[in-house]
């Protein structure tokens, strides 16, 4: 051990001469063999400066790694552009769209029109395109709206706007066209859907979708252009054969289609009533509906219900053929509904008994006769049809408020 | 003493002899009959003059560059590399460097979670380039790379004032220095087991966890000065942000118990000066390892008992304590070749697998009439190498049984059982499941190095037990875990935290159906709660609530106060299956002292037994 | 002289000496405890006062940062269109041109809405093409120094990084400025209710002469909008998460504490709902509007009726707390206005 003494030599905080050895003899090998281990030596710290230079690029991304939001599975894509303003701003971008965008056909644009881009809305920012419609248009199934503006290149103040609502299924279509058409019109009807011209307007369906064009005014121009554009659509959208319900008015009761309707959700105001197709008679008054439903007994319960909506309205009249009728209680309209086989067949609107038993005994022989449509699941809706038009997201959030 | 003619070798000669015979080259001698028992070379200071003069013969060069001043500059550039890999371990500086190089590479590591995992995980199969230089020339990781062993080596040398013959005394071979392998034996054997507790020894997890722990924020808080110090003084060339580890990180770091771990590193550096190396000779279970591998190396240094004089200076600067004067212990010899540096009769050399000489020597070798190959033998001892560890099988023995004793004595403490769980243990984004946890957790604290929030702490005793000490979890009162931000899984070398891509950790793109990774739920207390027991208006969980929806929703009412005044107040609720435990809500609620809404680790998704709501395949529910 | 009259004498000297330095120690010990506190080397300190850590406390420039106001030019600027270059430079001309408010020499701050770590679509920061149009423009007035400074809430680096916002000022020459520690000073703002005297992440501050905010539109669950008096929010460190107990007080307390050259209000995306950290596209509209303004107040004005599409809404409490202490016209109609087409 080595004693603790107060000697110069014993207070030294360094080591002196540290490198001081006592061998006899260097070596050359030693010297080789020492510069190949310093040029290894090197080889790792390039390495190392080699390996920090090229960095793992997710690392520093600023791309969003997921469009949806992190912790919800969301189907329904978000519209990336808001065309909002006045329309001179959206005569801004100018380019020529030749190609279609999305569903929208190509060749929207006639010879001295240009296209804008195209832009798409989907169920939560449709208000913004068209405030105060949109529920309308929800309540149709409402999936997404193809949205462009034709420039009249002459007169940039001339323009035809084109929205093309996506809204699932044909009768949601249709239903909606029927909504919009203006009383007494008669529509072209074609194989997949239909269509009419009014004043600066073109309405068309075809398959699940629903074109409305609409000019900024009446000029022969605007006119032709719209011509062209049914005329497109008709050839270029797939459209599929009309729905079942008006194969049974139209095709079996040889009623026109523009009489038909078609209502998914809250028809006549009952909240019961899904998928109701209805037509209108020839007298203007007297309705037929029908409604498809999986079997006997389901069919008279929902027919019970229709009965009892009905009386919510109005008295009990007399009853024929087992058949409740019910006279509104202010416009003296009679209304009654029956369970025939599968379907619920009814009558609304009529002006007296004797028209409604007539009305709803043609009705009931129609649908005795018509086969099981196709593709009708057994609820009686067709296959996609759906009601509910509002995305998952709405209802997470709580009301705000900013008052 | 026969001559030394001067002769340079040439090139052919050069090979040949690193081939069979490395360094220093023999010089061609006379022949053989033994010369009388007369004189025996001169001893003691006459004769390190005398190979002094013989010194000045040799080019400086040659003197300059051997063996150990390459020793010395590879020490130098490897514990240079760990430093930088150390201050590069933030986000702005990660680039691509290979931080956890160092972890990877050792060997007791890879080996160890071999043995509690059963696989090598990513980056663990770099052992390799540390286990086979040791199969072949022995321990030469513990003194030309380990930083830990650097570090000892140079405060051990630099306030060295001992005399040559103290220095001697000091490195001979004590039987303490058996200890380290008792240690390794009760650590493997707990690995095997399935409880990984090397982290707590190994000296790369110990070196860099105390940098991480108490060198890091002692730097940053020197960069802050420094800073201070130059605004003072109107400098503004120098950009002191270089000192720091966490450069733009708003608050100064802070980490749990680093008083202990500080206390740990000076009183393991400090005893330096007491016993040279000290933790490498007596603690290190690495260095056990090692030695236990280097009984098969192929090179060891031979001692030559037809020049050797018995003067002991070889142990002057024997790093390893392994006796080169006597019976080489080859499992303690670091490879420092300082005992060839101080050799004055050129007795030691590293040579390929050299014979014992023992068995050969004829005659008497206490008397001095003995011969090895006809040529005398001077030194008084025959033995010249000891294989493996001097550990006696007893001792082998109980260090097993001691090792199986802990793993139950561990590991029924009821941190790991799901029933007893510390709630408050919430580790980091990727890990694996608990037990497994503690299979791959070697407690390097390297993800704690990184974490920019400075969120995740190193646990203590009372938050782990002893098998989570210095583990990491998150304490939500000091920062959060960062929505977008997947470093801990980069740089954990063994897996315990795996490597998640970004879209996984969010629940995004492809992992859509299995949703985000939660780190435990958010809890309410309303109790404490500003807007609901205080009449105060307050939103700020909800406002930094990073999830999209939002994991925290208010209950809006106006109310008329106590003093009449009305206030819009917000009231926040929780929607658990969209909280992902991050934990921001509780850094931010304004009741520090004992949070209004806090994260505990039930929900988590690692763990299926702490989940806390009934969970459906079903992505549409939201769960 | 005798040998014993000789030691006498040395001892006498040894004594000198020693008495010497006995009564230097005695007499420093005695003055710096008990001299009067004002003279130098002392340290007496008899009611506690001096012992007190007196704070060093910052205040900003008396007027703020902002340049003469002026009858000729506008108050607000307004640009719409898709060119984020032409829409900054249309919008600053408007309110009299760059060469107004910059001048050779000066040391620019510009101070973004970095708040969240977020991808600049997500609307919750400032647009980085906003802001290196911005340093762009600011650039031909050759002021010395460009600073880009924020104090984020989650980790600065990432904030910064994810945003785009470091890259985009690197790309354009400005200096960014990452909060640290020793980077805040307690900042005086005389007058003010709550912020009297608070943290401020003064660094950037050091020196400069100008100041311009550059904020995004958008919802705040809290106080309903965050636009351009919010911004400076960011400026402040400590204990900011108590604010929300009177955000609207803070707010006006902000705009008294910063008077800026002239900000932009940066309508190119307005996070119209779920502010303010967003989180999906969905909470993300096209605005296509920059505004250029040297009253605050009214360029939110703006921002409420036409970019968040409020108009007719109540406005939130702090318009009418901010124009009260005189600091804004809380109507941007009635403001002098110039608005221009892009393209």
């Amino acid at each position: 051990m080595p004693r603790i003494s107060s000697s110069k030599a014993n207070d030294r905080v360094f080591v002196r001469n540290g490198r001081r050895h006592y061998r006899r003899s260097y070596s050359s090998t030693e010297l080789r063999i020492g510069l190949v281990l310093l040029v290894l030596l090197s080889t790792l710290v390039g390495w190392i400066a080699w390996r920090g230079a090229h960095p793992d690029p997710d690392l520093y991304s600023t791309e969003l790694p997921l469009i949806e939001g992190g912790t919800q599975a969301v189907e329904v894509e978000r519209s990336v552009e808001f065309a909002g303003g006045p329309r001179a701003i959206a005569s801004e971008s100018g380019a020529k769209s030749e190609v279609g965008s999305g569903p929208l056909p190509a060749g929207l644009t006639r010879e001295g029109w240009t296209s804008g881009e195209a832009s798409r809305f989907g169920p939560d920012n449709l208000y913004e395109k068209i405030n105060g419609r949109e529920g309308y248009f929800k309540s149709f199934g409402f999936k997404a709206l193809h949205f462009v503006t034709l420039e009249r290149d002459e007169d940039p103040s001339t323009v035809v706007d084109i929205e093309m609502f996506d809204l699932g299924t044909a009768p949601n279509a249709l239903g909606a066209y029927a909504g919009e058409r203006s009383p007494g019109i008669t529509p072209d009807v074609d194989d997949a859907g239909m269509s009419h011209i009014e004043r600066n307007a073109l309405l068309m369906t075809r398959g699940r979708f629903y074109v409305r064009a609409i000019g900024s005014d009446e000029s022969p121009a605007v006119r032709a252009q719209l011509d062209h554009l049914q005329i497109l659509f008709r050839d270029n959208l797939e459209g599929e054969p009309l729905p079942w319900g008006y194969r049974l008015f139209v095709g079996k009761l040889g009623l026109g289609t523009e009489s038909v309707s078609f209502m998914p959700e809250n028809a006549f105001s009952f909240g019961f009533a899904e998928n109701v197709y209805a037509a209108l008679l020839e007298d203007g008054e007297t309705e037929l509906f029908v409604v498809a439903e999986t079997d006997l007994s389901e069919a008279q319960t929902l027919a019970a219900r229709f009965t009892e909506g009905f009386a919510g309205y109005g008295t009990r009249a007399e009853e024929t053929g087992g058949i409740g009728w019910i006279e509104d209680r202010y416009i003296k309209s009679i209304a009654g509904a029956s369970a025939s086989g599968r379907w619920v067949v009814g009558v609304r609107g009529a002006p007296s008994v004797p028209t409604a038993e007539a009305a709803l005994r043609r009705l009931t022989e129609a649908v005795a006769s018509f086969p099981t449509p196709d593709g009708i699941s057994s609820k009686g809706e067709p296959e996609g049809a759906t009601g509910e038009g509002e995305s998952p997201n709405e209802e997470s959030y709580p009301e705000e408020s900013y008052e | 003493m026969s001559e030394h003619p001067k002769d340079k070798p040439t090139l052919k000669d050069t090979i040949r002899q690193a081939a069979n015979e490395s360094f220093p080259p023999t010089p061609p001698r006379a022949t053989v009959t033994p010369p009388a028992p007369a004189t025996r070379p001169p001893t003691g200071k006459s004769g390190r003059r005398a190979a002094a003069a013989k010194r000045k013969d040799f080019p400086w060069f040659l003197g300059f560059f051997r063996i150990t001043t390459v020793r010395i500059i590879s020490q130098t550039v490897f514990f240079s590399l760990f430093v930088f890999l150390i201050w590069v371990t933030w986000f702005s500086r990660l680039g691509g460097y290979p931080v956890s190089l160092f972890l990877e590479t050792d060997p007791l590591v890879s080996v160890a979670t071999a043995l509690s995992t059963g696989t090598v995980y990513r980056g663990l199969f770099k052992a390799l380039w540390v286990l086979i230089p040791t199969l072949i020339l022995g321990r030469v990781f513990c003194n030309w790379m380990c930083p830990y062993g650097t570090l000892h080596q140079f405060v051990g040398w630099v306030f060295n004032i001992r005399s040559n013959k103290n220095d001697i005394e000091k490195n001979r071979y004590r039987p303490i220095y058996q200890l380290k392998y008792i240690i390794l034996a009760v650590f493997l054997i707990l690995s095997a087991f399935g409880s990984l507790q090397i982290g707590l020894l190994d000296p790369i997890c110990l070196l860099v966890r105390t940098c991480v722990v108490t060198v890091s924020p002692a730097m940053d808080l020197s960069s802050m000065a420094l800073a201070k110090f130059l605004v003072d003084t109107n400098v503004t060339w120098v950009d002191p942000s270089f000192l720091s580890t966490s450069p733009g990180a708003t608050d100064q770091r802070v980490f749990y118990g680093a008083w202990f771990v500080g206390a740990l590193i000076i009183a393991l550096v400090g005893m330096n000066l007491v016993i040279p190396r000290f933790f490498c000779r007596v603690l290190c279970p690495l260095g056990a390892f090692l030695g236990v591998l280097s009984r098969f190396s192929l090179w060891r240094i031979d001692r030559d008992v037809t020049k050797c004089t018995d003067c002991d200076l070889c142990l002057k600067g024997c790093a390893g304590a392994s006796d080169p004067q006597a019976a080489l212990r080859k499992s303690e010899c670091f490879v420092c070749f300082n005992c060839i540096d101080d050799c004055p009769e050129d007795a030691l050399s590293f040579r390929l697998t050299p014979l014992p000489a023992k068995d050969r020597i004829v005659g008497n070798i206490k008397a001095g009439t003995a011969s090895l190959f006809g040529k005398k033998v001077i030194s008084k001892i025959s033995e010249t190498e000891i294989k493996g560890p001097d550990l006696p099988r007893r001792r082998w023995v109980f260090a097993s049984i001691g090792g199986v004793l802990a793993y139950p004595f561990l590991r029924l403490s009821a941190a790991v059982n799901d029933r007893g769980f510390n709630e408050k243990v919430i580790r980091p984004p990727g890990s694996v499941e608990e037990s497994e946890f503690l299979e791959r957790c070697i407690k390097c604290d390297q993800c704690i190095s990184v974490c920019p929030t400075n969120v995740l702490q190193p646990s203590t005793l009372a938050q782990g037990g002893l098998e989570g000490l210095w583990t990491p979890v998150m304490d939500f009162s000091i920062g959060f875990c960062q929505l977008n931000c997947t470093l801990c899984s980069e740089v954990c070398p063994t897996g315990a935290i795996q490597k998640i891509s970004l879209e996984k950790k969010l629940g995004a793109e492809e992992h859509v159906e299995e949703g985000p990774i939660r780190l435990g739920t958010a809890f309410f207390n309303r109790g404490r709660c500003l807007p609901w027991a205080m009449e105060t208006p307050c939103v700020v969980c909800e406002e930094v609530c990073p999830t999209s929806p939002k994991a925290i929703g208010t209950y809006d009412e106006e109310v008329t106060r106590w003093d009449g005044t009305k206030v819009m107040l917000n009231r926040p609720y929780m929607r658990p299956e969209l909280c992902i435990g991050c934990g921001i809500c509780e850094h931010e609620c304004p009741v520090i002292d004992d949070a209004a809404v806090y994260v505990t680790a039930v929900g988590e998704t690692r763990s299926k037994n702490r989940s806390l709501l009934l969970e459906s395949k079903d992505p549409q529910s939201g769960t | 002289m005798s040998d014993h009259d000789e030691h006498r004498k040395l001892e006498r000297r040894a004594f000198l000496k020693q008495a010497g330095m006995v009564a230097l120690l005695a007499s420093g010990a005695t003055w710096s405890a008990l001299a009067p506190a004002g003279a130098p080397f002392s340290l007496r300190d008899p009611d506690g006062e001096r012992g007190k850590s007196k704070r060093k406390t910052i205040h900003l420039p008396e007027n703020g940062y902002a340049v003469e106001a002026s009858s000729v030019h506008s108050h607000l600027g307004v640009a719409r269109g898709s060119d984020v270059d032409a829409m900054i430079r249309a919008s600053v001309a408007a309110i009299g041109g760059i060469d107004r408010f910059i001048q050779r020499d000066d040391i620019v701050v510009i101070k973004p809405n970095v708040a969240f770590e977020r991808s600049a679509p997500l609307g919750a920061t400032t647009n980085p093409e906003v802001l290196k149009a911005l340093v762009r423009l600011v650039r031909e007035a050759h002021p010395k120094e460009i600073r880009v400074a924020d104090n984020p809430i989650e980790s600065p680096e990432s904030c910064f990084v994810r945003s785009g916002i470091r890259q985009a000022a690197i790309d354009v020459g400005a200096r960014v400025m990452l909060p640290t520690p020793g980077d805040f000073e307690t900042i005086n703002v005389p007058g003010a209710t709550w912020i009297e005297e608070w943290p401020f992440f003064w660094s950037p501050f050091r020196n400069a002469t100008k100041v311009i905010g550059v904020a995004p539109v958008k919802d705040h669950n809290l106080c309903a909008a965050s636009m351009t008096t919010k911004n400076w929010y960011g400026l402040l460190g400590g204990r900011r998460n108590q604010f929300h107990q009177d955000i609207h007080g803070i707010i006006s307390d902000l705009a008294l504490m910063l008077k800026p050259t002239f900000v932009v209000l940066d309508g190119t995306r307005v996070l119209y709902r779920n502010g303010p950290t967003g989180g999906t596209l969905g909470d993300v509209r096209e605005g296509r509007t920059i505004v250029a303004s040297t009253d605050s107040l009214a360029a939110d004005s703006f921002g409420w009726d036409m970019l968040l599409e409020r108009k007719g809404i109540e406005r939130p409490d702090y318009f009418a707390q901010v124009a009260g202490r005189g600091l804004g016209n809380p109507e941007w109609t009635e403001v002098s206005i110039r608005e221009e087409q892009v393209g």
